[in-house]
């Protein structure tokens, strides 16, 4: 039975929407995909992921909306599609007059369901190897990159409630700090300030770094440390000259004892020949002897700053710590006085000229010097290099790869004991050095390089 | 509703049409084209121009197809000194009832059937003479106006090559021809048989295959012929992508052709089409009759650009580009689909 004109002009109406649906909504297929995997990609390159969810199958709605609009667009018209389909089939343009509503008469409409009969094979064809390809790849590639599993998460950050928190309990330590006994003014209020300011951090609602809090701790840390070893030393080493606050005058009394203390841990070998041999000169029966030591302050002062300079050489402190009572306390007024043990900062002191000894103006890092410790041994640190994550670009200063709460390996001294003459150091104790990893190796070297010359080591 | 042609109509035109081509055919051997474009070119009602080499049997044709159609046929051989009196007739002083009075002498145009030999020899003058005729089919002499008989036929034949003492049509007057054709030469086979079968060259005697009643009964035939509206617009599109102004025009065409086809064009066209339907046996026109009519329809009412000429375009070969780029279907098919 062959199909009426006017089914064969709908059936080939509807191929060509059809082809045309597909066509548009192919094309918008292929922009889709192709906006899909750049921005899938972008968001790789920037360190972020979207994990397919069901949610993307939304996207189909305007790829199919532009299919439905470009087969409006293309529509063909019942006049046009009669056209076209006598055309292919080689009616002679019988169906296009029957579709402009001549009448036929019976052989011309013979003749035309003849012609029908061939319809299937008039009807045009989609053209998919043409149109397929391009969008199918495009597909194909966002797909790809949508399944790539995700980049490693970077570091959680703080949440707030877990910084309020901290805040809370480092308010609670400060307050302690503060109760349990005596913190320099300024240090008490640039602590006060700095939880101030994390705090206001707090309530703008930007969470505060981990490191910040850590770093607040650690001070907290260094000035418990430094409160209870100046509670302590009175009680060992007698009064203890705080910054600002006037010395005992040196006596050869005192010097006598403290060069009773180093001889015994056979620490005077060190000290300068002329030094030695004015030591020398002072012994009376295996002993110093106070009167023979000379009496004017220059000399004292110079044997006093070079007994200091011993008795800060590696393993002094501890050897001298193992002598107790009085000796080490005479020790410990000389050493008091000339930056000796707890003498802070670098080049601090008041002590005028460029001596080279510490107290006398040179490079003096202080009583509160301590070995440098570069941590734990970890991934990233001095001796090796550690790779970023992927996806993080690279830093122009420093990065942080991670906070942890570690216990520093060097007990603290007291920040007491300023330069020669009552001058403290001006600078902060520098009890736990904090360097970048890449600046490590430099410091490492600098101090590693080899003694001087002059057999004084920098450190 | 429109009533489309029955079979029997279209079995009867064949058979009126097919009698005076065989007729034709018998006379002029091989030229079937020709031939077939004269038998369309007479059933569309139209004027003829035939362009060739002499002895192509142009003047044969025409003879032949005044035979057979029973019209009266006159011949007119132009000249530079012919002059418009000379065709279209004048009046002469006669003596009647005793009184000398002017009476009109018809010229030669007063036939069925002018055979216009070498038609480009006469002053523009004298082919301008022609211009009513062929449009109104009508003559003025002294502000008189004579009916021509009907039908009127002009067929004017020129040479191509011999343009030394000769006026080219004006664009006017070509457009008033229906086609212009231009005559091919046969195969040696054709003339092998013209050697064979005639004498001298003389070709059988042609016997009457249409009588004027049946002629008339062609004609009526031929207007009842169906054109589609998308073949009509076919044409249209045809005719206006000639014009290098129009947008949809072709690139060859925008460069090559200065002034393109008039609506003249399009309804001689779609005349011409309805006569070729008839002849295929089609009781509608197809795009395929127009495809076929287009070129000698077409090609002569082309001016083309002096550039053009001179670098060897020619009108022909435009309006085969034009058929190649023009889609028969104003609309066509996505390019998703084939």
């Amino acid at each position: 039975m062959p199909p009426t004109p006017h089914t064969a002009t709908v059936t080939f109406c509807r191929r060509v929407a059809v082809g045309a649906f597909a066509a548009g909504a192919l094309r918008a297929l292929l922009v889709a995909s192709v906006a899909a995997a750049a921005v899938l990609l972008g968001l790789r390159l920037f360190g972020r992921h979207a994990a397919p969810q069901p949610a993307w199958a939304f996207a189909a709605a305007p790829v199919l909306a532009f299919g439905w609009w470009n087969a409006r667009r293309q529509r063909l018209g019942r006049a046009a599609a009669a056209a076209h389909l006598d055309r292919r089939l080689g009616l002679g343009g019988l169906l296009i007059c029957r579709d402009e509503g001549v009448e036929l008469d019976a052989p011309q409409q013979r003749q035309l369901a003849a012609g029908l009969v061939a319809l299937p094979t008039a009807l045009p064809r989609i053209r998919w190897r043409a149109l397929l390809p391009w969008p199918a790849a495009a597909l194909l590639l966002a797909a790809g990159i949508a399944l790539l599993p995700p980049p490693p998460a970077p570091p959680l950050p703080l949440s707030q409630s877990a910084a309020a928190a901290e805040l809370d309990r480092l308010q609670e330590r400060m307050r302690d700090l503060f109760a349990r006994g005596e913190v320099p003014a300024d240090t008490r209020h640039e602590l006060e300030r700095t939880l101030q300011e994390l705090q206001h951090e707090l309530a703008a609602a930007d969470v505060p770094q981990w490191r910040d809090l850590d770093e607040l701790e650690r001070r907290l840390d260094r000035e418990g440390l430094l409160q209870a070893a100046a509670a302590e030393a009175p009680a060992q080493a007698g009064p203890v000259s705080t910054p600002g606050a006037p010395t005992d005058p040196l006596t050869p009394a005192a010097l006598a004892a403290a060069a009773e203390a180093l001889a015994a841990v056979g620490r005077l070998d060190g000290l300068p020949a002329e030094l030695q041999a004015m030591l020398q000169q002072a012994q009376r029966d295996g002993a110093f002897a106070a009167d023979l030591l000379p009496q004017d302050a220059e000399a004292l002062r110079r044997l006093a700053a070079a007994m200091a300079a011993a008795a800060q050489q590696p393993g002094a402190l501890q050897d001298l710590a193992a002598l107790g009572g009085d000796k080490l306390a005479d020790l410990r007024d000389v050493l008091s006085q000339f930056g000796g043990g707890s003498a802070p900062g670098e080049g601090g002191s008041d002590v005028g000229g460029e001596g080279e000894g510490a107290g006398r103006g040179g490079v003096d890092r202080g009583p509160g010097h301590a070995a440098l410790a570069l941590t734990e041994a970890a991934a990233g640190g001095a001796d090796g290099a550690m790779p970023l994550p992927p996806g993080q670009p690279v830093p122009t200063e420093w990065v942080p790869l991670g906070s942890r709460r570690i216990e520093p390996e060097t007990a603290p001294v007291a920040n007491t004991g300023g330069g020669g003459q009552g001058a403290s150091g001006l600078g902060g104790a520098s009890w736990q050095l904090q360097l970048a990893p890449r600046h490590r190796a430099i410091v490492r070297r600098y101090f590693d390089a080899g003694a001087p010359a002059n057999g004084e080591d920098k450190r | 509703m429109t009533t489309m042609m029955t079979a029997a109509e279209v079995d009867r035109a064949r058979t009126l049409l097919g009698a005076v081509r065989d007729g034709c055919n018998a006379v002029l051997l091989g030229q079937d084209e020709l031939v077939d474009l004269a038998m369309i070119a007479l059933c569309a009602r139209g004027h003829l121009l035939l362009e060739g080499l002499p002895g192509l049997g142009k003047t044969e044709l025409v003879k032949a197809l005044g035979r057979l159609l029973g019209l009266t046929f006159r011949r007119v051989q132009f000249t530079p000194d012919l002059l418009p009196g000379d065709i279209t007739g004048g009046p002469i002083l006669q003596e009647r009832e005793g009184e000398k009075v002017f009476v009109f002498q018809p010229g030669p145009l007063f036939a069925n059937l002018v055979l216009a030999d070498e038609i480009n020899r006469a002053s523009p003058k004298t082919q301008s003479a022609l211009l009513e005729a062929m449009q109104e089919h009508a003559v003025t002499v002294l502000g008189e106006t004579h009916a021509l008989p009907r039908p009127f036929f002009v067929l004017a034949t020129q040479n191509p090559i011999e343009l030394e003492g000769t006026y080219p049509l004006p664009e006017a007057q070509l457009d008033r021809f229906l086609f212009k054709v231009e005559v091919p030469g046969v195969s040696a086979d054709v003339m092998t048989q013209i050697l064979t079968s005639r004498r001298r060259g003389q070709p059988p005697a042609a016997a009457v295959a249409l009588s004027a009643a049946e002629l008339d009964e062609l004609f009526a035939l031929v207007d009842r012929v169906f054109l589609p509206q998308a073949v009509a617009s076919y044409v249209a599109r045809l005719v206006a992508a000639t014009h290098p102004q129009r947008a949809e025009s072709p690139a060859e065409v925008q460069q090559a052709v200065r002034y393109g086809a008039s609506p003249r064009a399009a309804i001689a066209i779609g005349e011409a089409a309805r006569a070729a339907a008839l002849l295929a046996g089609r009781p509608n026109v197809d795009f395929a009759d127009v495809q076929r009519v287009a070129v000698p329809a077409l090609a002569h009412r082309l001016v083309l650009q002096h550039t053009a000429v001179v670098g060897g375009t020619t009108a022909t070969a435009l309006v085969r580009t034009l058929l190649e780029r023009v889609p028969a279907v104003g609309r066509p098919l996505p390019e998703a689909v084939q």
